[in-house]
């Protein structure tokens, strides 16, 4: 149990470091005063997270990284969130029309976020652990949780283990955006991490 | 005369982004979205200078930097990369690329890099 609570509590401090790192990116990108918090960190089964995030429509940014640590990274949002986040990075760009729920401008702004964070939290993995690691450009997907979970995961849904969700909050002109980062390594790879956590030297 | 640039980037949201902060200094003449179309651009638009992604689709910034400087030696390429993608700065270079800058932009230093390649 307690060696459970450490794993926690070295995957928060990853998260929080992230987090730092992808204040800064964002406030540089948009000039603009920017807050991101990581309220919890928990790890469950990948089967779990249709539980986590509903049965309903989701926006969901996802990647894959690769490396010495291989894996997916999700940000999941609901979609009002995800307009008012588009909306905020896209300030006084000129509009256009769409007949779905987001305009190809807002698909854009929010991938070039979910490729901030992700390379924030890739970067700290990176660094923290020496090891290299990239990542792939983003993709959106606009549909029911379980649909688009498959599409993001592909084959990773019937082969992972395990989800780390990291739930964040993220403050941009002064509206709160709620989200979920879900980091899922490929089968074998979170036990990776842990390996690495035990070899880092944190006095060094 | 004004200063004719294009800005080549997959990112609709990128391009937006760096043309607002080009656009009171310099012309933008094309916007290309992957490297093949950037390769293209360039001959049809012979620009003063090019903002370009690393990481496209298609073909990549490096490899459509090659492309340009082979056919145009005197071509001037600004590669924007990602923090710590430095390996990449360092091939661009190699591919011809006069300049860099790092994202997140910052406009200042967008602006500054532009001026100090234009110089040269």
């Amino acid at each position: 149990m307690e060696g459970e609570v450490n794993k926690l509590m070295q995957l928060k401090y990853m998260g929080d470091v992230g987090a730092k790192q992808a204040i800064e990116f964002l406030s540089m990108m948009l000039d603009m005063d920017v807050d991101m918090k990581i309220a919890a960190v928990n790890m469950s089964s990948i089967h779990s997270i249709p539980e986590v995030v509903g049965s309903g429509e989701i926006v969901a940014l996802y990647t894959r990284f690769n490396g010495d640590i291989n894996g997916t990274m999700l940000l999941l949002l609901t979609p009002d969130s995800a307009l008012k986040l588009s909306s905020a990075l896209i300030g006084d760009f000129p509009d256009e029309e769409s007949e779905d729920l987001f305009n190809d401008m807002q698909k854009s702004a929010s991938v070039e976020i979910c490729n901030i964070i992700t390379s924030a939290f890739i970067d700290v993995w990176a660094n923290t652990f020496s090891i290299e690691l990239t990542h792939n450009p983003p993709e959106f997907g606009y549909d029911y949780s379980d649909a688009i979970i498959d599409k993001a995961l592909g084959d990773a849904t019937k082969t992972g283990e395990f989800v780390v969700y990291f739930n964040s909050t993220l403050n941009i002109i002064n509206m709160d955006i709620n989200f979920n980062i879900m980091l899922m390594p490929d089968p074998g790879n979170l036990q990776t991490v842990f390996d690495m956590f035990e070899n880092i030297d944190y006095h060094a | 005369m004004a200063v004719k640039l294009m800005i080549v980037d997959d990112s609709q949201f990128m391009r937006a982004l760096l043309k607002k902060i080009v656009m009171a200094e310099y012309t933008v003449v094309g916007e290309a979205t992957n490297g093949i179309e950037a390769v293209k651009m360039y001959e049809k638009l012979k620009p003063d200078i090019v903002t370009m992604d690393v990481v496209m689709p298609k073909m990549d910034g490096i490899t459509a930097t090659s492309h340009i400087v082979k056919r145009n030696p005197d071509a001037k390429v600004i590669m924007c990369t990602s923090v710590g993608q430095e390996e990449k700065i360092k091939k661009a270079i190699a591919a011809g690329a006069k300049g860099y800058v790092n994202k997140p932009f910052q406009g200042p230093k967008v602006l500054q890099e532009i001026k100090s390649v234009l110089t040269a």
